[in-house]
């Protein structure tokens, strides 16, 4: 019993540390905090409902299409509202408040096209099967989902540890002026991480399409904060500590739910976030908020 | 190698360089030297493409190069080791190596680099995946300049490499820079350790407030009353006493 | 004035207390991100002793203001000597933790919040509070008081060097500031009639925060200016039916770009006032002769 609890915890909280990893991305390379990324998520999610709806398409070639759309997503929303104040003083808070512009237009035109319900995604997307694991059963869906998101997670470790753009890109989240003097070209990077932090909201979106069976427009808002709580807790900027972070989290409120009671997960949740932070406040790899400075 | 012509630079609101005019030529060393405040950092910055120019123009190699970005300058083969924090302090030594090389074209030599960057500073050998931030400063120094090496610089630009190294330390810097010389870098030096700037370069310039007072043959400087005066340390003579020569 | 036009100037005029409570730390340099968490501090306050032991109206709402000043200086006595965005985080998980506490008392009402209370809220009432504020800020900011909140914040250790006891003034600001929260949601619980935990989440305090970066935070006029406007706005644009939200948010993102400072700023008010001058006086050609 307590091994299917504590597989589905890490199954629910992989998707957790890929949403966590997009936050933590833009906030430690662009020192961006885009509450946005939770309605991408759910556009993600919505995009992948109507393609698996409404085309024959499979799976895959849906989540292809969802990446590449909402990656481009990123990439609007930051040469829109981002660019033009990246060089102003006022990056620090401004910013937010455009992006809670985005959050907004993305709920109400994803309500408008649902109609304000849940929508459910069609059955026998993937080969239905079930695995065993001692008394734990597991769909193909979940393997599927974890599969995609452990993939996903070794992907972005592999470009970010061993590629050049990707030390580029760590280069860049410590310090603009000092990157442009080794020849990184900032504007490209930012579009970069602009598209992947997006790029996996958008996924994680699909995830939870399909663990789920049905997502609502409001998916957003909820995920939004999980993805800033995967964020403290992993540390700002800190992507190793999102990944680890987001499985804790989906640990934690599985195995709470289950052997706590249910009416009080969220305050369980709460209250073991609370004290990992007491003992680590600065996350569980540690560092310090990052303070926008343009050089 | 490097022209540079009436620049005038803004920093803030302050008129940080007046009409500065410069040339290094090609395998010298040349040096810049000034108080705190004279603008030293903002003229290497304003050639790196970090600062625009109000005025004036920079050519490099003949071509115009006061309006490139600064990632397209150091594609041009001008490098900078910066002052204060020069090496990336999250990333390890190996990587800090790897990014030097960022602006290279040829993957060819890339292995030979490092290892011949290892081979000057025995000691970044040694710690090739400690996490820069944890070495100690001349260290750092050391790898910073092994990060400028990485990107096959034809112009080197040092800020200020001496701030905050022990006199051993400044003595090995230095004779590193010389070393970098023969073997075919040219080099504009930012100084304020004025005494070791002009004992090694060929030429340099005195930078106050912005303006450039003096220009000459390092030698000549070395001898410069004024210069004496104000950057070596030398102490001007009582109104009513004689002057030994 | 319709009942409609009433209730809408209500709201903002609870939405313009709000964004003050975060403008009074501000003035400081504090970002204090838990400012929902006394509101609803003051609501519930407020709340327990009109609807459960019958005292009138403003003692209560003044009752509700002071309570959330206390725990807000006893917080603040604890949190206030970190900077900047360590504060914003703290405030902030302690806007969480209040909530989280009041959703799990069953005394407070628990996730469900408590019903019926008795509409206390006047248009008047509300006027005078926003009133009393503008004129105290009018006053304090050419003051010494206020000329001494405007250097801690653009350079605090100048402000030390000169004597400033930075810390005292920081739980001065946070308290006030608590205190103004407090009231407003006090006001907010006789208004909406209706008062539950997930009022007073992080999602309000996004909201005040809304009203203060799209106002501009520079100028007392700011949070007035964006609290009055961006309450307005959906109502205004009603016409507009499903797009007035989308609206709203083309509206955020604009201005920001436009205006990265806010709306309001110093030299708005200079223009503005210079433009009064000139007609408000022109006119008797008093002045420039």
């Amino acid at each position: 019993m307590i091994i299917q609890q504590i597989i589905n915890g890490i199954i629910l909280g992989s998707i957790y540390s890929l949403v966590g990893i997009s936050f933590t991305l833009l906030i430690g390379v662009l020192h961006l905090l885009n509450f946005a990324l939770g309605e991408v998520m759910m556009i993600g999610a919505l995009m992948a409902w109507v393609i698996l709806t409404f085309t024959g398409l499979n799976i895959a070639l849906a989540v292809l299409i969802v990446i590449m759309a909402t990656a481009l997503l990123g990439v609007l929303m930051d040469v829109t509202a981002f660019k033009p104040l990246r060089r102003k003083k006022e990056y620090y808070l401004a910013p937010m408040i455009s992006s809670i512009g985005f959050s907004l237009i993305f709920q109400e035109m994803a309500n408008k096209y649902t109609g304000g319900v849940p929508v459910s995604f069609p059955e026998n997307i993937v080969q239905g099967r079930i695995f065993n694991i001692g008394n734990s059963v597991f769909s193909s869906i979940n393997v599927t989902v974890l599969g995609i998101a452990l993939a996903m997670m070794m992907l972005l470790h592999y470009f970010l540890q061993k590629t050049k753009t990707g030390i580029a890109i760590r280069a860049t989240s410590e310090s603009f002026r000092r990157s442009r003097l080794l020849g990184i070209n900032i504007n490209h990077i930012i579009l970069i991480v602009s598209g992947i932090a997006s790029m996996l909201a958008g996924l994680s979106g699909v995830l939870v399409g399909l663990t789920y069976g049905a997502i609502s427009p409001f998916l957003g808002t909820i995920f939004v904060t999980k993805g800033f709580v995967v964020m403290l807790l992993g540390g700002f900027g800190s992507v190793h500590g999102a990944m680890l972070a987001g499985i804790l989290l989906g640990l934690i409120e599985i195995l709470s739910t289950s052997f706590l009671s249910t009416t009080y997960k969220d305050l369980w949740t709460f209250v073991l976030v609370i004290i990992i932070l007491l003992f680590r406040p600065l996350g569980l790899f540690g560092t310090l908020p990052p303070v926008h400075r343009e050089d | 190698m490097l022209v540079i012509e009436n620049l005038y630079t803004c920093y803030g609101k302050v008129q940080a360089l007046k009409g500065i005019n410069l040339i290094v030529n090609k395998g010298e060393i040349v040096t810049v030297l000034g108080s705190n405040g004279a603008g030293k950092s903002t003229l290497i910055n304003t050639i790196s493409g970090l600062i625009k120019p109000d005025q004036g123009s920079i050519r490099f190699c003949g071509e115009d190069i006061t309006k490139v970005p600064p990632h397209e300058i150091v594609l041009r083969g001008i490098l900078q080791v910066p002052d204060g924090t020069a090496i990336l302090s999250r990333l390890n030594v190996r990587e800090n190596l790897i990014i030097g090389a960022y602006c290279r074209k040829d993957r060819g030599s890339f292995k030979e680099d490092i290892e011949s960057v290892y081979q000057r500073f025995p000691k970044l050998g040694e710690r090739k995946n400690q996490i820069a931030g944890s070495l100690s400063g001349g260290e750092q120094k050391m790898l910073a300049i092994g990060m400028a090496l990485m990107g096959k610089p034809r112009l080197l630009m040092l800020d200020e490499p001496s701030l905050g190294l022990s006199p051993l330390l400044v003595s090995q810097l230095f004779r590193i820079i010389s070393q970098l010389q023969q073997e075919g870098i040219t080099i504009l030096l930012v100084e304020q350790n004025a005494q070791k700037a002009l004992n090694y370069a060929a030429r340099g310039y005195i930078l106050e407030t912005g303006e450039i007072i003096l220009s000459d043959l390092a030698s000549n400087l070395l001898r410069n009353k004024k210069v004496r005066e104000a950057y070596l340390g030398e102490v001007p003579p009582a109104e009513n006493e004689t002057r030994e020569t | 004035m319709s009942p409609y036009l009433n209730s809408i100037l209500t709201l903002a005029g609870i939405n313009i207390l709000l964004a003050y409570s975060f403008y009074l730390p501000r003035g400081v340099g504090l970002l204090a991100l838990g400012q929902a968490a006394f509101m609803g501090i003051g609501a519930y306050t407020c709340t327990i002793l009109t609807v459960r032991y019958g005292i009138g109206f403003i003692p209560s709402l003044i009752a509700g203001g002071i309570i959330a000043t206390v725990v807000g200086i006893v917080t603040g006595l604890a949190a206030l000597r970190l900077k900047g965005l360590y504060l914003a985080i703290l405030t902030m998980a302690f806007g969480e933790i209040v909530r989280v506490i009041v959703a799990n008392t069953e005394w407070l009402g628990g996730v469900e919040g408590i019903f019926a209370i008795p509409p206390h809220t006047n248009l008047a009432a509300i006027v005078v509070a926003i009133g009393i504020l503008m004129i105290f800020f009018q006053r304090t900011q050419n003051s010494r008081p206020g000329r001494t909140q405007i250097a801690i914040r653009d350079n605090e250790d100048v402000a030390e060097a000169f004597g400033v006891n930075i810390f005292r003034e920081k739980v001065i600001a946070y308290g006030m500031g608590s205190f103004i929260a407090g009231v407003a949601g006090g006001f907010y619980a006789h208004y909406i009639l209706y008062i539950e935990p997930g009022a007073f989440s992080f999602e309000r305090m996004v909201e005040i925060l809304m009203f203060c970066v799209f106002g501009g935070v520079g100028v007392y006029w700011g949070p007035f200016f964006g609290a009055l406007t961006l309450t307005l706005i959906p109502e205004i644009f009603r016409f507009l039916s499903d797009w007035r939200i989308v609206f709203y948010g083309a509206v955020l993102i604009i201005t920001m770009v436009l205006r990265p400072q806010g709306v309001i700023d110093r030299e708005v008010i200079q223009k503005v006032q210079g433009f009064l001058f000139k007609v408000f006086l022109h006119k008797g050609r008093i002045g420039r002769r």
